[in-house]
C-alpha cells in the first residue's frame, strides 16, 4: 500500500467518525437520564455545563486570542436577567434565557468596542475585562 | 459633611494607600523585569501575613521585628517560584505565564486553607492601640507605622535599583533581555532575584498589615486587584509611580466611602481604572509600556 493511499484512507475514516461520533454522543445523552441515578445525572449535567462554559471562553480567548477575565460578568448578566424576569414579571426562563443572552451580547459588544477602539492588548485587555466584571458585580450586589 | 471628616477620611486613605503602594511596588517590579502579570502576588502577601501572625501568637514577637523574617522568607519563595516554575517558560506567550501565576495563587491559597483553616484571624497588640491625635484628626497607630515602613522600603528599593551594581543589572534586564545577556549579565539569576525582591515587598506589606487587618487564606484578593490598578495607574514598571498611585487609590477609596452609599467606594476605583486603561494605558506618571 502506498503512502498516499494510506493517508486518503485515514482521512476517509476520520470524516466517517466525524459524522458518526456526534450522533452517537447524542444518542447516549438521550438514554442517560433514563438509566442514571440522580447524583450521577447531576454530575454529567455539570460536566457538560463546564464544557459549554469553557467553549464560551474559548471563542473569545482561544480563537480570537484575547485573554478575558470578564466572562463571569456575562454569566451574571444572563443569570440576573432570566431570574429577575421570572420573579418580577413571571416570564418563563426559556424566554429569559434568550433575552439574557441578548443582553450579555450587548454588554460584550460595548466592552469590546471600548477596549478595541482604544487598542487594549494582552495583559491590559485582560485586566480591563476583570475591572468590568468587578464593576458589574458591585452594581449587582448593591 | 464637615471639613474635619473630609480631612480624617483623606488621611486614613493616604495611610492605607501606603500599604497598597508597597504591594503594587513589588508587582510593578516583577512586571518591569519579566513582563509577567503576577496573580500570585496577593497570595505571597498572605504568606507574609501568616508569618507575622504566627510569630506573634506563638512567640510574642513584636510584629515589626518579624519584618526581616517575612522579607527573607518571601524572597526565598519568590526566587524559587521564578527559578523553577517561571524561568522554564519565560519565552512562552504571555498568557501562559499569567495562567501559571494564577495556578500558583490557587495552590498557595488552598494550601493555607489546608494548613491554617479558613478562620479569620487578628492579633491584639496593646501598645499599638493608642490613637495618635494630630490636631482635629485621629490616626490609627499601626497604620502610621505601616505607612512609614512602606515609604522607607520603597525609597530603599529605589536606591537599590538606581545606585547598586545589582540594581543596574536588574534595570538592564528589564530594558533589553537579550542585550543584557550579551554584556554578560546572568539573566536567569537576575530574573530570580527580581521576583524574589518583588515577593519580599509583598511579604513586608503583609507583615505591616497584620496589626490592623484580618488574616485569612483569601485575604490577598483584597489587595491584588487594587495592586494591579495601582501598578497600571503609576505606569507598569515605575516604582515611584506605584507608591504615588497607591496614595491616590487609597485616598479616593476612602473619599468614596465617605461620599457614596454602600460599597460604591470600590466602584470609584474600578471606573477610574477603566478610564486610565482606555485613555492613558502607560500610566499617569509614564514609564509604562503598553
Amino acid at each position: 500500500m502506498t503512502g498516499a493511499n494510506l493517508s486518503s484512507n485515514r482521512t476517509r475514516t476520520k470524516s466517517k467518525y466525524k459524522t458518526i461520533a456526534p450522533v452517537l454522543v447524542l444518542v447516549v445523552l438521550l438514554i442517560l437520564p433514563a438509566i442514571l441515578e440522580d447524583y450521577f445525572l447531576n454530575l454529567v449535567i455539570l460536566a457538560l455545563y463546564g464544557a459549554y462554559l469553557a467553549q464560551c471562553w474559548n471563542i473569545m480567548s482561544g480563537y480570537a486570542g484575547q485573554f478575558s477575565f470578564g466572562h463571569a460578568a456575562f454569566f451574571g448578566i444572563g443569570a440576573y436577567t432570566s431570574s429577575m424576569l421570572f420573579v418580577e414579571l413571571g416570564f418563563s426562563p426559556w424566554l429569559g434565557m434568550i433575552l439574557g443572552g441578548i443582553l450579555a451580547m450587548i454588554m460584550g459588544l460595548f466592552i469590546g468596542f471600548l477596549a478595541f477602539r482604544y487598542q487594549l492588548k494582552g495583559h491590559y485587555f485582560g485586566l480591563a475585562t476583570l475591572a468590568f466584571a468587578e464593576i458589574l458585580r458591585l452594581l449587582a450586589t448593591n | 459633611l464637615s471639613g474635619v471628616a473630609l480631612l480624617q477620611s483623606i488621611s486614613d486613605g493616604l495611610l492605607m494607600g501606603g500599604i497598597y503602594g508597597l504591594v503594587a511596588v513589588g508587582l510593578t517590579l516583577i512586571f518591569g523585569v519579566m513582563e509577567i502579570v503576577n496573580f500570585a502576588h496577593g497570595a505571597l502577601m498572605m504568606l507574609g501575613m501568616y508569618a507575622t501572625y504566627w510569630l506573634f501568637t506563638l512567640m510574642g514577637l513584636n510584629p515589626y521585628l518579624s519584618l526581616p523574617v517575612s522579607m527573607l522568607l518571601l524572597f526565598v519563595i519568590g526566587m524559587f517560584i521564578q527559578r523553577f516554575l517561571l524561568n522554564p517558560i519565560i519565552n512562552a506567550p504571555q498568557h501562559n505565564q499569567l495562567l501559571l501565576t494564577l495556578g500558583i495563587m490557587l495552590f498557595l491559597e488552598n494550601f493555607a486553607l489546608f494548613l491554617w483553616s479558613p478562620d479569620f484571624r487578628a492579633i491584639k497588640v496593646p501598645w499599638l492601640e493608642k490613637v495618635i491625635e494630630l490636631g482635629p484628626i485621629n490616626l490609627n497607630q499601626p497604620k502610621v507605622w505601616a505607612f512609614g515602613f512602606a515609604v522607607v522600603v520603597t525609597v530603599l528599593l529605589y536606591f537599590l535599583l538606581t545606585k547598586t551594581e545589582l540594581g543596574k543589572a536588574i534595570q538592564a534586564t528589564s530594558q533589553q533581555r537579550e542585550g543584557a545577556q550579551l554584556v554578560g549579565i546572568n539573566v536567569k539569576k537576575i530574573n530570580a532575584i527580581a521576583f524574589g525582591i518583588g515577593a519580599a515587598c509583598a511579604g513586608i506589606a503583609g507583615s505591616l498589615t497584620v496589626p490592623f487587618f484580618f488574616t485569612s487564606p483569601g485575604v490577598g484578593q483584597v489587595f491584588l486587584l487594587k495592586a494591579f490598578i495601582i501598578a497600571i495607574l503609576g505606569g507598569l514598571g515605575n516604582i515611584g509611580g506605584a507608591l504615588l498611585g497607591g496614595l491616590i487609590i487609597g485616598s479616593s477609596e476612602s473619599l468614596g466611602a465617605l461620599l457614596l452609599p454602600g460599597s460604591y467606594k470600590e466602584l470609584v476605583i474600578y471606573v477610574l481604572f477603566v478610564a486610565i486603561l482606555l485613555f492613558k494605558p502607560t500610566g499617569i506618571f509614564g514609564g509604562g509600556n503598553s
